[in-house]
């Protein structure tokens, strides 16, 4: 009996999950170097605004919860599609798209504020460092919902076949990755910020 | 953990599920949220209950939606998580614990090394 490698031995749709959780994983390296970075110099805010003064709670809040509900409505999304309900799936799949759509408009406008108060990345090393953090994910969530749009084009003329529920299930794994490192964002930065 | 749910588990199954887990992860958000608008804790007890909080909400994202643990074996995928938060704790932990002792290290005291960034930080780079 020969022995195959075990890579081999897996279903092609699982080899191809387990490359997608590596990529995640080394964008969690990404994410720790950036993190470390930020708590290192979270309080070197050289004589500008510290996280208490710029940040608002309930705003961060109500952004908080836009991103865990686009991350419950992504999983239902992929469930309907696996169980064949392509109404119900597209539908549930608008609905990620409209939440994370609200969640990246609060940033984009929380940022457009902090820079229309003279608040940008260059005035202390505690603004660079969130600049970057915050800014990273959001750029991760902005590809996010480029490739949410492209199921939701192809979607309306085509089935949903094995391939496309495969590339939706890539796609659930990738936005419920960025639900995780916003919890360590809203708990670190924001928390942290305005608490301690 | 299957790509494809097993077909066996019914549509209203996984939904009761997720809905069950968006409630816990909404809850653990508000508490966090209130217990530092309220000021429910001192610094130290503060920063140990959202740290803990935090892990709490990881651990049920990682479980519920992102299906960890649910694979066959051999786990590859929750080997590559373990090992990557292993290596994950290096860099953050190392990285505080080094940066910690920089002004002593730096042969500074924390007054003179702030005195020290805000000199350099006027002279532009």
């Amino acid at each position: 009996m020969s022995v195959s490698h075990p890579l081999e031995q897996m279903e092609k749709v699982e080899a191809t999950r387990l490359g997608f959780w590596l990529y995640l994983l080394s964008d969690v390296m990404l994410f720790s170097a950036l993190f470390a970075t930020f708590m290192i110099l979270r309080h070197n805010t050289a004589g500008g605004p510290a996280g208490v003064d710029i940040f608002s709670p309930p705003y961060v809040l109500l952004q908080t919860m836009a991103l865990l509900i686009s991350s419950f409505t992504a999983a239902v999304a992929l469930s309907a599609a696996n169980h064949r309900k392509r109404r119900e799936a597209i539908r549930y799949l608008i609905a990620t798209g409209v939440f994370g759509l609200v969640f990246l408009g609060m940033e984009l406008m929380e940022f457009s504020k902090l820079v229309g108060e003279g608040h940008t990345w260059q005035v202390s090393a505690f603004l660079t460092g969130f600049f970057t953090l915050v800014g990273t994910h959001g750029l991760h969530i902005t590809v996010g919902l480029i490739w949410l749009g492209t199921f939701l084009f192809t979607l309306r003329k085509r089935l949903l076949d094995e391939n496309m529920i495969r590339k939706l299930s890539l796609f659930t794994l990738f936005w419920h990755f960025l639900d995780l490192v916003w919890i360590w964002i809203f708990t670190i930065v924001y928390m942290f910020g305005v608490g301690l | 953990m299957s790509a494809h749910t097993p077909r066996h588990t019914s549509y209203q199954r996984e939904y009761r599920r997720y809905v069950l887990g968006l409630i816990v992860a909404l809850a653990i958000v508000y508490v966090a949220y209130f217990s530092v608008v309220n000021h429910w804790f001192s610094a130290t007890a503060l920063a140990a209950w959202l740290l803990a909080l935090a892990a709490g909400q990881f651990l049920i994202q990682l479980l519920v939606f992102l299906h960890v643990g649910e694979e066959a074996k051999p786990r590859w995928t929750l080997w590559s998580i373990l090992y990557t938060m292993f290596m994950m704790l290096i860099v953050v932990v190392a990285s505080l614990w080094i940066m910690a002792n920089m002004n002593y290290n730096m042969g500074m005291s924390p007054e003179k090394m702030q005195e020290y960034m805000l000199e350099q930080n006027q002279k532009g780079f």
